[in-house]
């Protein structure tokens, strides 16, 4: 009886030390890839450093300037414009990059024979890096010699002028993303358990009823970590307009993560750029904890 | 003493992965302070187009040439990743290049952040003085009496021609004649233009900043301000915007590269941009029977002719040129670019040492003589003062906000000049 006690003892300080060594690699990329240079971000945003000579610590300096308490307030208007583009942008592509790729998840999941074709039609894009994606769609939005104008014999400025430059980032972002989260639904679509759609339908459910009721409450889990995921990436908005704009016309594409990256990398103000995305961070942390308590707010009860 | 110690860890702990990095190599820390041997020198540039391909062949001669002394390793990369590579390389002997070309518009800011050698005994190595140099290139050199870089070439602006669409003896000299020809030339219903003028930053700044210098503007005054809205900036301007809406020989809204399909398209007849794109278009070898010309930019040649223009340079790294041993390599190699700079001129690039403009060889590629000419007699701008590179860029975004219609000219410039000085005070925190 005492043996096999310690034994047990054994196999379960045997099993934690495994564990935990299976949990090592990622520990150690985690450390070295975010944690180290999370801590050093948050310590660099109260210091100045052009990323060649000494590093010197500022205090709140760089927050002064952003919130522009100090200067003319022209880098902090010029900051929370870009922030501003940022929202609007997260507040029209999230809800679009949620709702487009449900649509075509439900279309695919219902047309059983040509799915498959479908489904890698719409996966396509996703596989694209950013710059090809940008490439093509230019061929396309070019207001004189492009696609889309000469097919549908019309003038749009579409690049040039707003909103058609936001307009036109919408689509290619659209065209892009519906893929990946199209995916995470088909596979929460599979999850739905048929018994409760048979039974729905035998008591005189339609489509639409069945789907509201059944389908889209089955689903809540993958809906919640699509709207996360989405939140997030839409935050961190760049390449698109970037390559495809340059930010233009007159700033008005310009978001935050190319004023970060122009800080940093163009003039070599690297503190600043650290204390940018501290706040661009704090933004994000509470978007997404709001848009989680209101969709998990259902839970509780 | 708080903050002493806190920028000590930091400094730590940022440059700990360069430390490792370089433990991992097991070797000298830099190779090239031993006393004999071949010489390993790191070449960075931004020369990522058909440039850089002769730019190695260059190399590779050189390295052949100079075999078991000097060996040129070349590394490039688009120019803004090498100026981020070099402050964040500065400190790592073994990967930190040696010698860097650079835009001369760069200059000044890589000079602020000290990371550049002062190379003010180079002219007399080579046995060059300014009057071998294209002038504008050789100044462009030297900040506040100190000599940093070395000039390689200067790249201005000339303006190509659809052959198809306009004839030789048709070509404008000043820009009342290019307004009449591209009025005279602009069909709307077979959808062809004089000059598609990209809204877009882009070549737009560099023509509009050409008008400003010839209206007798300057884009900074001499203490650094920015004064491209005056008179002669808003003219430059209204100039440009009229060729849009008021004359209309250039369709609204051409977005960046808008101007190129259109040209390639056979859609207008005039296109601006820099002597690299000769490569692009075949000019060199087919300058006769190519369908595409190119001509100086009207008002940038003649007694009175000017024009802006950019200028590559080379520079030395003041961390990593540390003996006089190397120093000399570096200058070795230098000297060779100059010798065989008629290599450069067929990467498309007007080289800026005079002897090479002057000689058989060169006269006799004729893609490259309108670009000559207005080398000669180009500006580069205030490029000494540390934020020209932005206060330049915001003037690019007030060139497209009047030619997108957006705002008038004077409103433009006004605003474009009122933000940058007010960036220069805020980014002085």
């Amino acid at each position: 009886m005492k043996a096999s006690m310690s034994e047990k003892h054994r196999t379960k300080a045997l099993d934690e030390v495994s564990s935990f060594l299976f949990v090592v690699p990622y520990l150690v990329f985690f450390i070295a890839f975010a944690l180290i240079p999370l801590v050093l971000c948050l310590t660099l945003a109260f210091c100045q450093w052009d990323g060649a000579n000494e590093i010197e610590w500022i205090g709140l300096q760089n927050f002064k300037l952003l919130f522009g308490a100090l200067g003319t307030g022209q880098i902090a208007k010029e900051f929370w414009e870009a922030i501003l583009h940022t929202l609007l942008f997260v507040a029209i592509e999230t809800p679009l990059l949620i709702i487009l790729p449900f649509a075509v998840a439900l279309l695919i999941h219902k047309c059983k024979r040509a799915g498959n074709f479908f489904m890698g039609a719409f996966y396509f894009p996703s596989i694209l890096s950013v710059a090809t994606v940008c490439i093509i769609w230019y061929f396309m939005f070019d207001t004189n010699a492009g696609i889309l104008n000469n097919l549908f014999g019309q003038n749009i400025p579409w690049l040039t002028q707003q909103p058609y430059a936001w307009i036109s980032l919408f689509i290619l972002s659209s065209w892009w993303g519906i893929g990946g989260n199209m995916v995470l639904y088909l596979a929460g679509l599979s999850n739905v358990p048929k018994d409760c759609l048979e039974a729905a339908a035998l008591d005189g459910a339609g489509p639409w009823r069945s789907l509201i009721s059944i389908t889209i409450p089955c689903m809540r889990h993958t809906m919640i970590y699509v709207l996360m995921m989405t939140t997030l990436s839409s935050f961190n908005v760049f390449g698109q307009p970037e390559i495809l704009t340059a930010g233009g016309p007159d700033s008005s594409t310009t978001v935050a993560m190319m004023e970060i990256y122009n800080t940093a990398f163009g003039g070599s103000k690297f503190g600043r750029a650290c204390a940018m995305s501290l706040l661009l961070a704090i933004i994000m942390v509470a978007f997404t904890i709001t848009s989680y308590r209101l969709q998990t707010k259902g839970d509780e009860l | 003493m708080m903050k002493k110690i806190v920028s000590m860890i930091l400094s730590a702990a940022l440059l700990a992965p360069c430390i490792a990095f370089s433990a991992c190599n097991n070797g000298p820390v830099d190779p090239n302070q031993e006393e004999e041997g071949e010489i390993t020198l790191r070449f960075w540039n931004g020369f990522t187009g058909m440039d850089g391909d002769l730019m190695d062949r260059i190399v590779s001669d050189f390295n052949e040439e100079y075999a078991g002394e000097i060996r040129i390793v070349t590394d490039k990369m688009d120019w803004d990743t090498l100026f981020t590579k070099l402050t964040t390389t500065k400190s790592n002997l073994n990967t930190a290049p040696h010698i860097v070309a650079m835009s001369n518009q760069r200059l000044a800011g890589v000079v602020d952040q000290e990371l550049l050698l002062p190379i003010d005994d180079l002219p007399d190595y080579l046995g060059v003085s300014e009057s071998d140099y294209i002038a504008a290139a050789w100044n462009a050199g030297v900040i506040d009496g100190t000599r940093y870089s070395f000039p390689l070439d200067v790249h201005p602006t000339a303006m190509f021609y659809n052959k198809d669409l306009i004839s030789e003896e048709e070509l404008p000299e000043t820009w009342e004649e290019f307004v009449e020809v591209c009025v005279a030339k602009t069909d709307l219903d077979a959808g062809v233009y004089g000059f598609a003028v990209p809204s877009m930053y882009s070549i737009t700044k560099d023509i509009f900043a050409s008008i400003l210098l010839q209206n007798g503007g300057s884009i900074l005054d001499d203490e650094n301000k920015a004064v491209y809205n005056s008179q002669e900036g808003i003219d430059a301007l209204q100039f440009l915007t009229d060729l849009v809406y008021t004359q209309k020989v250039s369709p609204e809204n051409v977005g960046a590269g808008g101007d190129y399909t259109l040209f390639m398209a056979d859609r207008s007849v005039f296109y601006f941009d820099g002597p690299w794109l000769l490569n692009t278009f075949g000019l060199i070898e087919n300058w006769d029977t190519s369908k595409i010309g190119v001509a100086p930019m009207p008002g940038a040649t003649g007694e009175n002719g000017v024009s802006f223009s950019g200028s590559h340079q080379l520079t030395l790294m003041k961390n990593t040129v540390t003996s006089e041993r190397v120093k000399e390599a570096c200058y070795t190699f230098i000297q060779y670019l100059q010798v065989n700079s008629i290599e450069w001129a067929y990467a498309g690039q007007v080289p800026a040492y005079l002897p090479t403009l002057e000689s058989e060889e060169y006269l006799a590629i004729d893609a490259l003589q309108p670009f000559t000419e207005t080398a000669l007699k180009a500006r580069l701008g205030e490029t000494d003062y540390k934020y020209f590179y932005e206060g330049y860029n915001y003037m690019g975004v007030a060139v497209s906000n009047a030619i997108s219609g957006k705002y008038t000219a004077k409103e433009a410039l006004d605003n474009a000049v009122r933000s940058f000085s007010n960036w220069v005070i805020d980014n002085e925190y």
